[in-house]
């Protein structure tokens, strides 16, 4: 037993690339790159991929230093200046209570990171450990498993999102939460569909011979094989994730006063005054979720590329 | 991605577009159709007894009639009386002369007989009715409110078309209270049971028949509600054919104001400018006769000392908020009473955050006590005052955390009396002095009464009760004057503003005179005309 994991730790990256060969068999590669690095540069030769991760990188710096880039306080109000349009004192103008927006959408940043980041975390983790554990055992295990994420997927996620914050009260956590426990099928199919291919091939056959644990497998060889598509699954989660935040503040159901967040600011945006006159009210936070979804995207496209180069071109 | 997917499949959404898909088909007939905005959508009960609520109300006003109504300037005017009730020297028997001749919308004739059977659905706890206390004074109206009798012996009928009230004690405020009570047919509702008059397919589903200018065709959940002209009204035929009242944000009103799909529009002090830029399109408001205020729930240890809400009035510039926020569309409130019960010497509370620290420091506030405030977010004016007022009470120490809450889970802290501090408005306290009463007893906390700050001062409310009983006017609200000095020193609540009305409407709607009472717009609909 002992002898036999180092010769199983060989293939086991080279799997990752094998599972997705199979299914065409038509695998022609170079054996003198690692298949990570051959990602990374596939991945840099992706210039809109690049660029979306240069705009994360950007947001990612506006989030962590937002005390030092906005001057002013997200949350101080000044009566004596309320809808006030740009000027050098406030550079994106104020809001109804006269707070200034360019602190708001500064501080805002964090708030769309964070509950992006840990919902689609936390949705690929429940994913891969559910489609991973399917796939593995099989039988009724599979089928109780499989069924529970078509019913999830077969709800309208915001409806369930909406009355989770509606009976436990708006909170971030709750915002986490819930976007998680609606996007997890995704992942959980996709992860199952690895684990089905993996479990069937030679290595794995001689492992299980070997003596090897199911939770040995799962943690040597399907996840690792999976972890591709993980990432490119996780990675478009994200943006899914912050767009749910953001529909969420914009209703009223997420992200709470006076805490700043991109959907909760466009909720002015539902006066005809603010969309007719004031778009500095509406225009920021807009741009900010649109630019920073397609980012998320474009990286999540980039990486999928990546690690399946036979896709790229056809999305 | 799925995410994204789902929002463009959210049910309501599409019902949405059906909906306005239908007006349109509705539209190029020759009757004409008056299309208004109704601020909630409505409880769907129709029935006078309910708690109050205030779409409803506005349905109600439309579809029943009472003995008085309240024109804009807040003063009690005859609609079913044929004047103003006559009131014997001793204060003690109330005289209602109903108008001759009418007829409910279904052509039964209207007598006395209908106003003696709704005062007494009205004095009784077990038709659901929230305002059987209003009836104290009423010869016999306490026994039933305790149950030990069916009808109250003070409501009589001498004839066809006379109302009497018995008192035991004078209680001026009583026809101010309740002389718009509107009143509901006897012939329709004779034979429910007392106990199933809350649920009777009447008030719930249909209340078809009426004596107000309109009669209720249908209410098409969250849409719609479908009203047709009275052919029988009392002052002969209305003019308006048709009423929908639609239920949606005021935001979307306006936006629809602009593309003609809505004629008659409360708008948000904000839109003022927008709106009046638009071609016609007539603008008007009133003075509200509520305000918009800030309960501290006295229950809570931490929160019984008068000079933490002294300290709070001081800290918000409520003057500011007046003018900046709200466009100058509002007027300060030091106190719940109005007109002639309001004294001119109360204190102002004008800001002043050094004051307010220094009363903080006087009490030993705790700095890293939270209190949070909890509301029903959606109206633009009352957000923003909430985010103001969460901003300016941490500038002096108060830790103040907001808390969004949907409706029934306000209810639920009001009926556990969990809240430290919850904002709301509304109210006419212009009308008549003693609907103070409801919000500041201590016989009235909630859920007995409207006090929802369950602040108790024993001469405040002997001064009240004295007042309502002294038939004499000068003296009367010389005792309002010396209980509003009360109220406005203690300071049970966090005066905010009382909000204009701003009504917004088509020029081609004649007629029309705007109400600070956003619950009766339609006060003189049967005066309109629609000239497209």
């Amino acid at each position: 037993m002992s002898d036999l994991r180092p010769s199983l730790d060989t293939p086991e990256v080279t799997a990752a690339e094998e599972v997705v060969a199979t299914e065409t068999d038509t695998a022609v590669r170079s054996r003198r790159r690692s298949p990570l690095g051959m990602a990374v540069r596939r991945f840099r030769r992706n210039k809109i991929a690049v660029a979306g991760g240069v705009f994360l990188l950007l947001i990612l710096l506006l989030a962590v230093f937002a005390p030092v880039i906005a001057q002013q306080s997200p949350t101080a109000v000044d009566l004596g200046a309320i809808r006030r349009a740009p000027s050098g004192e406030h550079w994106l103008g104020t809001d109804a209570s006269g707070r200034d927006v360019f602190a708001r959408l500064v501080y805002a940043a964090r708030v769309s990171l964070l509950v992006g980041v840990f919902a689609a975390l936390l949705a690929v983790l429940l994913g891969t450990i559910v489609g991973a554990v399917s796939g593995l055992f099989g039988g009724w295990v599979d089928t109780v498993l499989m069924r529970t994420a078509d019913m999830m997927l077969s709800f309208p996620s915001i409806v369930i999102i909406i009355v989770l914050a509606g009976i436990l009260g708006p909170s971030i956590p709750i915002l986490v939460v819930s976007i998680a426990i609606t996007t997890w099928p995704t992942t959980a199919r996709l992860v199952r569909g690895v684990t089905l291919a993996v479990r069937e091939r030679e290595y794995l056959h001689a492992a299980r011979v070997a003596g090897a644990s199911r939770g040995w497998m799962l943690r040597k060889h399907i996840v690792p094989a999976a972890m591709g598509q993980i990432v490119v699954v996780g990675t478009i989660s994200v943006a899914a994730a912050i767009l749910a935040e953001a529909v969420l503040s914009f209703l009223g159901l997420g992200v709470q006063p006076p805490q700043a967040s991109w959907g909760n600011m466009l909720n002015d945006a539902q006066s005809l005054t603010v969309i007719q006159s004031m778009p500095w009210l509406w225009l920021p936070p807009g741009l900010a979720i649109a630019a920073t979804v397609l980012a998320v995207n474009f990286v999540g496209d980039g990486l999928r590329d990546a690690v399946d180069p036979r896709q790229s071109g056809r999305s | 991605m799925i995410l994204a997917v789902a929002a463009c499949s959210d049910p309501t959404q599409s019902e949405d577009t059906s909906g306005s898909g239908g007006d349109a088909a509705s539209g190029g007939s020759e009757d004409t159709t008056l299309n208004a905005y109704l601020y909630q959508p409505p409880a769907a009960n129709w029935s006078p007894m309910a708690p109050a609520s205030g779409p409803d109300g506005v349905v109600m006003n439309l579809i029943y009639d009472s003995l008085l109504g309240v024109d804009p300037n807040y003063e009690l005017y005859p609609r079913l009386a044929a004047d103003l009730p006559e009131i014997s020297a001793d204060g003690l028997t109330i005289t209602y002369t109903l108008q001759e001749g009418l007829t409910w919308s279904d052509g039964e004739p209207f007598t006395a007989e209908d106003v003696v059977f709704t005062y007494n659905l009205m004095a009784d706890p077990d038709t659901g009715s929230t305002a059987s206390g209003r009836f104290a004074d009423v010869v016999g109206g306490p026994e039933v409110a305790a149950g030990t009798a069916d009808t109250v012996a003070g409501f009589t009928a001498p004839d066809e078309h006379t109302f009497q009230i018995q008192l035991t004690k004078p209680n001026v405020g009583l026809v101010g209270l309740t002389g718009n009570i509107w009143i509901v047919p006897q012939h329709v509702l004779a034979d429910v049971p007392v106990d199933d008059m809350d649920t009777a397919e009447f008030f719930t589903q249909n209340p078809n028949v009426g004596m107000g200018p309109y009669v209720f065709q249908e209410y098409a959940t969250d849409q719609y509600i479908h009203l047709v002209k009275n052919p029988s009204f009392r002052e002969g035929e209305v003019d308006i054919d048709e009423i929908y009242l639609r239920p949606v944000t005021s935001d979307v009103a306006t936006a629809q104001l602009g593309t003609g799909e809505m004629d008659l529009v409360q708008i948000a002090a904000p839109d003022l400018e927008t709106v009046e830029a638009m071609d016609g399109i007539e603008v008007g408001s009133g003075p509200g006769a509520g305000y918009i205020r800030t309960s501290v729930n006295e229950l809570k240890p931490y929160l019984q000392d008068p000079r933490l809400r002294q300290a709070m009035l001081y800290a918000v510039d409520r003057q500011q908020l007046i003018d900046e926020a709200l466009g100058g569309n509002a007027g300060p409130v030091n106190a719940s009473f109005m007109n002639a019960a309001l004294p001119d010497d109360l204190e102002p509370y004008e800001y002043n955050p050094d004051r307010a620290r220094e009363l903080l420091a006087e009490m030993n506030w705790d700095p890293n006590q939270v209190v949070t405030l909890s509301w029903i977010a959606g109206q633009r004016d009352r957000d923003t005052a909430a985010t103001i007022l969460e901003s300016q009470l941490n500038e002096v120490g108060i830790k103040l955390e907001l808390n969004q809450v949907q409706p029934g889970q306000l209810t639920d802290m009001m009926n556990e009396q969990s809240y430290d501090m919850t904002l709301y408005g509304g109210g006419n306290y212009a009308t008549e002095p003693f609907a103070v009463f409801a919000i500041n007893a201590c016989s009235t906390h909630f859920p007995a009464g409207g006090n929802l700050s369950f602040w108790c001062n024993e001469e405040f409310d002997q001064l009240m009760l004295e007042a309502n009983a002294t038939v004499d006017e000068t003296a009367r609200y010389d005792l309002y004057q010396q209980a509003a000095r009360i109220e406005n020193a203690e300071a049970p609540m966090i005066y905010l503003y009382n909000p204009d009305t701003i009504w917004a409407y088509t020029s081609a709607l004649k007629g029309f005179v705007p109400n600070g009472d956003f619950t009766n717009p339609f006060w003189n609909v049967q005066e309109w005309s629609l000239d497209r």
